[in-house]
Parts: structure tokens; sequence; C-alpha cells
């Protein structure tokens, strides 16, 4: 009996050791919730919404910034507009697009259409490409959401954004709106800061973190695009005096639309 | 009443053989070759074409019943867990039994012979308990997931009723092999007795290898569309892109894993021990038991990588979020499983020295081999990203450690793990040396070479890891890893040979005194155990989880209320709860091997007999 | 002393040139030189 003991209790602190380390030696990252359809008012958009709304997707439910980032796994897309038409012309091109804007969206269903070279799958010689159709299954955007984030990548290029805003929302049949999600939508914005502990970087809503900028008076020094681009890709532009890398760049997959316009309103309005 | 016994048994291998030729005949999909009706196999497969199969449905909330008091994510994934515990545990009892009960016939020696049959015994209940457990898992997928089960039926239906059949198979050939031991025993029975281990073998791997394409299927779906029409190719559904990777994979990890289950039966045993005999016979049980985890625990991350590629090649995104996303953090808690499962290993070889009356003369280098283990354990552990508060962040200047930090990226991590391989084998070395004088007359030559090896090597592992994971770039950085590790092959395997070749003919010292090691040495064979049980909770976590919120990848979503990928902390917890219900449940099956020798004389109970 | 230092200089040697010619063979396989040059 002693030794079952003995033994007994060296496997619970063992298990206990993995459990504890588990749970507090390592960063706890809860994983995005399933994607909910979100019910689209495109018909109050303006561009400029439509835009964050490609934003978000981009970094959110489209997965994009998965394989197009720096690691070299797929193309940058920073200069896509101005790029696309050098693609166009390419001899190898064997698409149907004819400007940008179709060159894109073909991008986003038949990725294989066109593969830049060099990226394609190992042993097919450029000719099949590992970007899934967006539009399908795992992704499963709409058309209204492709759209959006072929605005967003106009946009961000510096080109003419010539996307036009759906005014109906397709029949999506691929999904249903799910009732699965893991959490309850956050009620206001204060409620967001102290769940995601903004204070403990930057000083706002009585806390006074020292990581990040003061945002005690943030609403009169920036407007609201930059404070959506801040907490969905905080990379891009780095104010003076703080380091780039800091911040995590999840929330865009982790807030809601209304839940992160909530916030943005919230930040303009601290004048 | 042998008569009865050899009646019973010949009428249940009838039924395995029986069970096992009946079986490809049912199965319009397999190997023609195999199948005794190929009319039947035509009419099935072409009445297969004909029937329309579903789409896979969109269900909602409402439609996963739910018991009050019960959370049917948790219970379906423990019941999976434990059912794939016991079952590795009982696929792979079978594999080292066969071998060392062939290891017995070549040598002649008993000793192996009543090992193999010990193992056995301890495998026989937690056949039973696997089974139970299977059953488990069915009826909850049944009762909390009727249309995911509904669904995968509709399509594996012929497989699954062969899985059905298969344990007659199974079960006849077990308790053949099992019971008739004894009888089997000499001449041309020991060989009848041999082949039906083999066929346990072959039966137990059918079996897995089925239940490995449905698990994989919803993994990487195969032979349907988009919708999730099936177009009734059982073969293509079977043969997925992913169940060759996890078959041999599974099979590696089984040996491995039964072979610290048995290290840790052998382990209670030998602190149990009444007598020298006892001791000695459980130290060398162990020792067996422990070396076969540790061989089968070195080609493991080869097939786990393969597993990873093939992941890869069928689905980028699933690759990434696997080893770069939201999972990139268990592969840090894995290393550090791995690395106590090194540490404990080579502890278990040191204190194993004791055993030998030459062991003396390696002594002096065990230090040095304890603080380059040790070393390099910690380099593997050391974090690249540190979990800090507002304030620690502010005093160190960043979130990187500035001496530690580069200690965290993977050359380092490469460097640190090849050298723990490498030093890992050398403790086995001067284990298996500890209690041999080499005879030939070149022994102080070949010692040099030995030396030189390891010392060209190590210094190639350490240029390897350094030059291009600091001053080359990435590209150059990944790259090295690969002749990194093949530097640390190469050692091993130029090693072995120069070793076999100095130690021809080399004398015994003195016979090895088994029994002769420290109780905490046995801790090293539970804590292989236990870290063991605990991984492959947690790689089972992982696999599941890589499906994040689909039933069958990009076909069929999965919309229950407990859709959402767990977090690590939650996992780790629920991984925790079932490693303790399996240890707990392990315990048993050893106790019931011992109960059932057990006899207590009863004084005036029975009534008296006879005249 | 002798008995040891000379052949394990000797096998140091033949070892290392092994090992180089391992290194070299395995990066130029996947497309890369010995010595970094971006």
């Amino acid at each position: 009996m002693n030794n079952f003991l003995k033994v007994a209790i060296f496997s619970l602190l063992m298990i206990g050791a993995f459990t504890g380390y588990s749970n507090f030696g390592i960063p706890q990252i809860e994983p995005a919730p399933p994607p909910v359809e979100e019910k689209l008012d495109l018909g109050a958009m303006t561009m400029d919404q439509f835009i964050a709304l490609g934003d978000k997707i981009y970094h959110g439910k489209g997965t994009c910034t998965l394989c197009h980032n720096e690691m070299g796994r797929a193309p940058m897309l920073d200069k896509i507009g101005t790029v696309a038409h050098e693609r166009l012309a390419d001899p190898n091109y064997k698409g149907e697009a004819t400007n940008v804007e179709e060159y894109l969206h073909e991008s986003f269903v038949k990725p294989s259409a066109y593969v830049v070279p060099g990226f394609g799958k190992a042993g097919t010689n450029d000719t099949e490409s590992p970007m899934p159709d967006v539009s399908a299954g795992g992704i499963g955007m709409s058309e209204a959401e492709i759209a959006a984030v072929i605005a967003y990548l106009q946009d961000i290029s510096g080109t003419e954004v010539t996307v036009a805003i759906p005014t109906e929302v397709p029949e999506d049949t691929s999904e249903e709106e799910s009732e699965g999600g893991g959490r309850k939508p956050y009620e206001s914005a204060e409620e967001i800061i102290a769940a995601f502990s903004c204070g403990s970087c930057h000083k706002i809503a009585g806390e006074e973190g020292e990581m990040g900028p003061d945002l005690t008076h943030i609403g009169a020094l920036r407007g609201k695009d930059h404070l959506r681009r801040s907490l969905l890709d905080p990379n891009v532009e780095i104010t003076e005096g703080f380091m780039e890398g800091m911040m995590p760049d999840t929330y865009g997959s982790q807030l809601s639309g209304k839940e992160l316009e909530m916030l943005v309103e919230y930040l303009a309005g601290l004048k | 009443m042998q008569n009865r016994n050899s009646k019973t048994i010949y009428g249940a291998l009838f039924i395995a053989v029986f069970a096992l030729f009946l079986l490809p005949s049912l199965v319009p999909g397999f190997d023609a070759s195999l199948a005794f009706a190929d009319e039947a196999a035509v009419s099935a497969a072409a009445e297969a074409e004909a029937t329309t199969y579903p789409p896979a449905p969109k269900l909602t909330a409402a439609d996963y019943p739910t018991i009050p008091g019960v959370n049917s994510r948790v219970t379906v994934w423990l019941a999976a867990q434990l059912h794939l515990w016991f079952g590795a545990f009982v696929l792979a009892v079978p594999i080292f039994v066969f071998i060392i009960e062939a290891i017995g016939m070549a040598t002649r020696d008993k000793r192996y012979d009543n090992m193999a049959y010990e193992f056995i015994k301890v495998s026989i209940t937690a056949y039973s308990l696997t089974a139970i457990l299977g059953g488990l898992l069915a009826f909850s997928l049944i009762l909390f997931y009727p249309d995911l089960f509904r669904y995968l039926s509709t399509i594996f239906k012929e497989s699954m009723f062969v899985y059905a059949l298969l344990f007659f198979a199974e079960s006849a050939v077990l308790y053949i092999y099992y019971y008739g031991w004894n009888w089997l025993q000499g001449g041309f029975k020991k060989w009848v007795h041999l082949t039906l281990g083999l066929l346990l073998n072959a039966t137990g791997a059918m079996l897995m290898f089925m239940a490995n394409s449905w698990t994989t299927f919803m993994m990487s779906p195969a032979a349907v569309d988009a919708a999730g029409v099936f177009n009734g190719d059982s073969w293509a559904a079977i043969h997925n892109f992913l169940w060759n990777p996890i078959n041999i994979h599974r099979v590696i990890a089984n040996v491995a894993y039964g072979g610290s289950i048995v290290g840790a039966y052998a382990a209670f045993k030998f602190l149990s021990a009444q007598n020298k005999d006892q001791r000695a016979h459980y130290d060398w049980m162990g020792y067996n038991a422990n070396f076969i985890a540790i061989a089968a625990l070195l080609p493991l991350p080869f097939a786990g990588y393969y597993l990873t590629a093939e992941m890869y090649a069928y689905s980028q995104q699933m690759g990434i979020t696997l080893m770069g996303g939201v999972f990139a953090w268990i592969f840090i808690i894995q290393a550090v499983l791995i690395g106590a499962l090194f540490l404990s290993a080579n502890y278990y070889l040191w204190c194993g020295m004791g055993r030998s009356e030459g062991a003396h003369r390696y002594n002096p280098y065990m230090k040095y081999l304890a603080v380059v283990i040790v070393g390099s354990f910690l380099v593997w552990f050391t974090p690249h990203t540190l979990v800090l508060t507002n304030a620690e962040l502010k005093s160190l200047g960043g979130p990187y450690h500035a001496i530690l930090g580069p200690l965290g990226i993977m050359p380092a991590k490469n460097t640190a793990v090849n050298l723990l391989i490498l030093f890992t084998f050398l403790s086995f070395m001067f284990y298996r040396r500890a209690n041999k004088t080499a005879t030939v007359s070149w022994a102080a030559q070949g010692n040099a070479v030995q030396a030189a090896l390891f010392t060209a090597g190590i210094i190639n592992i350490f240029i390897l890891g350094v030059y291009y994971g600091y001053f080359t770039n990435t590209v150059y950085k990944v790259a090295a890893s690969i002749p990194q590790v093949l530097t640390t092959l190469v050692i091993i395997v130029v090693s072995v040979v120069i070793d076999s070749f100095m130690y021809k003919g080399a004398k015994q010292v003195a016979p090895l005194h088994w029994g002769r090691v420290p109780a905490r040495s046995q801790y090293a064979l539970f804590l292989l155990a236990v870290s063991f049980t605990w991984l492959m909770g947690l790689m089972g976590y992982v696999r599941s989880g890589i499906r994040q919120h689909w039933h069958v990848t990009n076909i069929f979503r999965d919309n229950s209320p407990d859709a959402f990928t767990p977090g690590l902390g939650y996992a780790a917890n629920v991984i925790s709860v079932g490693t303790i219900i399996f240890m707990a449940m392990v315990i048993f099956v050893f106790w019931l091997s011992t109960v059932s020798g057990r006899k207590s004389t009863a004084a005036g109970y029975w009534k008296e007999q006879g005249a | 002393m002798k008995t040891y230092l000379l052949p394990f200089l000797g096998a140091l040697i033949v070892f290392g040139i092994v090992f180089l010619g391992l290194d070299f063979t395995m990066m130029n396989l996947q497309g890369l030189s010995l010595l970094f040059h971006s």
C-alpha cells in the first residue's frame, strides 16, 4: 500500500506539473470562435465602412494573413492594386479577367488561374496554387464579403476603389446562422476594454498602462480610420517613441464587426 | 478435460479463420485479389453506384441532443481518448510479445517465453476495457452527435460492419494465443503459437487501420464533393490523404507507448517484490520494456514529421494553423514532455549502470553526460516569447530576454535536441559497454576513433546550429537542420558498427546483478508512462482540434454549442482528468493480473466432501 | 598515449571531411551554398 501511495502521489504531482505549465506557463491564446454569419447592413454603409469591413474580413474570417505575410508563403498584397496590371500582361496569365477588380475576384475563387512564379505547390512548376477557393467550405466568403476585401486591397494599394457596394445581401446558401460561438457578445466598449486588458499597456478607462500611447484624449488626436486600423493591424503605423510588434494583432478575429465599431466610436469620443 | 479444452479451442480457431476469409467478400471496394466471391463484389459495386447519397446536413444547435449535467463534447473526447490509450496498449503488446517469443525460440531461453506470457497476461483485461470504451464512444456519438454518426456510417457502412465482425477474429485469436500458451509448446506447436501471434498482430492492425480511416476522413475527406455527397467509392474514402501517415505514426507510437506502460507495471512489481528473485525478474522486465519504449521513440519524430508534411500538402491552411497559428504553443508543451521523456530514460540508464561490476570505469564521464543532457533540456525548454506582466515588460525592455531570448529560437532548439538524442545514445552505449571488456588488439585505437567521431560530429552540429542559425537568413537556417540531424544519425550508425566489431568475443566482466538498482530508478519508469500518456492526450487534442468548427473539414459544419475550439489551459485540464482516469483503470488491470493467482483457504466454509 | 593520440587526430580529420561533405551535399541538394551569401 505504501508503494502504491508513493507512486500515486508521484504520478499526480507530474500530471499537476504538466497541467500547471499548460495553464500558467504559456500564453493562453483563445482560438477564434466559429465564424458566425453576420447580417450585413450594406444599404447603410459608406465606402469607408465597406473598406473597413474588407479590412476586418482580411484579418479575420478570410484568414488571409495566415499566408499573405512576410514569411514568404504567399505574395504580399500591399501593392496588389498596381501589381495586378503586370500580372494581367504576363504571357503566362491564363485567366479571363480584363481589369484589376476582375483579376482580384478570379484570384479569390480560382487561384490556380494564375500562379505568381515561385509560389506554386511544390512539384507543380507553378501551375497549381496552394490557395483555396475562398468562397467554398472552409472560409466560405460570400460575394459581398469578397467585394469588401477587393475594395480593401485596392484601397491599401493606393489605387482607385472600383468595387460597388452590393445593394442586396445575396442569399447565402452555404451556411446557416450558427448559434454556437462560445461567448456572449460584448455589450459596451468598456466591457471590451476590461476583457482585453487594454489598460495594461494604455492609459485608458482609469488604468495607467505605459507600454502604448496614452488614449485618454485619443479622439482629439486621431480619426476613426486610424483607430480602426490600429485595432486590426497595429504594426502598420507605430506612434513615435513606441515599439513595433508589441500590440496583439488578433483583435480583428476576436471581435465581431459590431463590437469593433462600438470600440472605435468610444475611442473617437475620447476628446 | 484436455479433450474439451482442445475442442473449444479448435472451434474458436475455425470461427477465426472463417471470419477472416468471409470479410473480403463483403466489401466491394477491397482489392479484388482478396475477394472470394468476385461476382458478389461486382454486383455490390454496381449497387453502390446506383444509390444516391445525401449531402452533408446543415445542422443547428437543436439537432444535438443533450443530457442535463453531461457535457457532450467532453464525454466524447474522454471516451475517445481513453479508448485510444487502451487500444494503443493492446495493439502494442502483441507486437513485442511476438518479437520476444521469437527471440525466446531462437535462443531457447525460457526466460523470454515467460516474460512474453506475462506481458500478454497483463493485456487481456485491458483488451475488454478497450472494447467497453469503444462501445462507450460509439454510444456517445450516437446519442450526442446522431447526424454526424449517420453521415459517417452511410459512407463507411461496409467497413464499419466488417470492423464489428473482425472482433470475432481478434478475440478468437487472442484467447487461443493466451489460453493455449502452455499447451502449444515445443517443436511444431510452438510455430503454430507464433503464427497465432502474427495473426493477432495482423487482425489488430487491420482493426486500427479501419478506425483510422474514419477519423482521417473527418480531417481530410475524400470521395465526397463540396456538398458532402459521397460518390460511392468506399476504398477512396478509406485511403484518404492522412490515412497512411496516421497508420504509420500510430503503429510506431503504439510500440513506444506499450513499452512504457509495461515498464510501469514492471516498476511497480519491482517495488513491491518480496525477495531477490522477484526483484531480479522485474528489474529485467523493466529494462526490456524501457528498451522497447526508447527504441520506438527514436523514429517517432520522423513519422510525426511525415504526418505534418502530408497535412500541409492536403491543406496549407490546416498545416499553418497547426504549427504557426493557435496550436503552435501546444508544440512547446510537447517539447517539454519529450524533454522529460529523454531525461527519465537517461536517468534510468545511469541508475542501471550499478547492475554491472565494470560500470565504475565510466563513472567519471557520467557527470559530463548529465551536464550536457540537462543543459540541452533547459535550452530545449526555453521559450522565445515570454508571458510577462506590464511591469515586467518595462523592466525587461521588451518581450524577449536579452540573453535567453536567442536560445528560444529553432536553431538553438535543434542543436539542443540533436545533442539530447546523441548523448542519450551515448548513455546507452556506456551502459552496454559497462559489463564488457574488449579483447581485440586494437581496442585503444577503436576508442580513439569513437572519440574522434563524436568530437567531429558534435562540432559539426554546433557549427550548423550557430552559424546558420544566427549569421544567415531563414532559408539557410531551416535548411541546415537537415544535415544537423543526419550528423546525429551518422554518428549513431557508425558508432554502433565500430562497437560491434570492437566487442566481438568480448569478455563479460561479471554476470549482471539484475535487481541491484535503487528504488528511485523505478520512478523514472513511472515518469515515462505518465508523460507518454499525457503527451498522447495532448496530441489527440491537436489532431481533433485542427478541424476547429468542422465535423468533416470544409464539408460538414459543426454547429453544436460546443463547437468552439478550446484553449490550451482548458484542454490541458481535460487531458489531465483523462490521464488520471486512465491510470486508475490501468492500476485496476495490473491488480487483476495479480488477483487471478491468489487463493484463500476458507476453513469451515464448504461442506465436508467425500465418503 | 601515442596509441591513442595519433588515431584520434587521424580519425578526427577523416570524420571532419566526412561531415563537411555531408553539409555541402545536403545544402546543395536544397539549392543552397555551404557559405551564406544573400
